[in-house]
């Protein structure tokens, strides 16, 4: 990743991306909006609807012109849920021994990348709520630092209390370095 | 005195229009909606996720697919 310019002595501890289970969450308006001219398409075969209007005995997929406009259809919703599953992969965040780096993919040519440095983090919280989110193990993350107004949140990540976990271990390396170069200043 | 109200003369290239070039024309615009799109978003993959094994699986199912359903679409069609 080109964005990303680790500085000298970092390295990556782990990058987390949402659970699988948001994206298929967002996809499935997709999957119904992809079924519902199906649908439409053998409620007027089926129905007695078409025994009033002629023209809908017509709208069968035999018929190439609603298998083009079908076609076009499921073309636009393929390339919606191939989008949010570009947005879905694009967004991580990197955790490395010194920062968080949240990488958002918001939509094409929309990208922000923040940091937030492990020495400013006063608080971290985890969030596991709901029945899907305990079954399948994720949630969100809250990282508070030092500005009352900063706060990262990493929402529907992976296993939220093995970063939680990574994330305390870190800083608490942190607080021992700064307390030594205290000590050694004294 | 008022003229006689005259019947709307629409161009003779949207009268003259048989069903197979309007539907080629929408086509076109369809296919060329769809190449820049792929092309748009495959730059998103390879820019910002080529160091992961996913960004070439993801644009050769997205051009799979697609494909799929541009045969689906002109399969029938004369």
């Amino acid at each position: 990743m080109e964005e990303l310019q680790l500085q000298s002595g970092e390295h990556i501890l782990v990058a987390v991306r949402k659970h699988w289970l948001i994206y298929v969450g967002s996809a499935i308006p997709f999957a119904i909006f992809a079924y519902l001219p199906v649908l439409l398409l053998n409620f007027l075969a089926t129905s007695s609807f078409t025994a009033s209007a002629p023209w809908a005995s017509m709208l069968t997929l035999d018929n190439p012109w609603v298998a083009f406009v079908l076609g076009a259809w499921w073309l636009f919703v393929w390339m919606g849920a191939f989008s949010a599953f570009m947005h879905y992969f694009l967004d991580i965040w990197i955790i490395t021994n010194k920062r968080i780096i949240d990488v958002e993919q918001h939509d094409f040519f929309q990208r922000e990348v923040t940091s937030l440095f492990l020495d400013r983090v006063e608080d971290v919280t985890m969030d596991v709520t709901g029945f899907f989110h305990t079954l399948f193990g994720f949630g969100n993350l809250m990282v508070q630092s030092a500005g009352a107004a900063d706060r990262t949140e990493l929402p529907g990540i992976s296993n939220p209390k093995h970063v939680r976990d990574l994330l305390m271990k870190e800083i608490e390396k942190f607080e021992k370095q700064s307390q030594h170069v205290i000590v050694d200043k004294k | 005195m008022p003229s006689a109200v005259t019947p709307l003369q629409l161009p003779t290239w949207i009268t003259g229009a048989s069903a197979e070039s309007v539907i080629s024309i929408i086509f076109t615009l369809l296919f060329i909606w769809w190449l820049i799109y792929t092309i748009v978003a495959a730059y998103h993959w390879f820019r910002f996720g080529r160091s992961s094994w996913v960004a070439v699986p993801a644009i050769a199912a997205h051009l799979v697919i697609s494909g799929v359903i541009f045969v689906f679409m002109t399969v029938n069609l004369h």
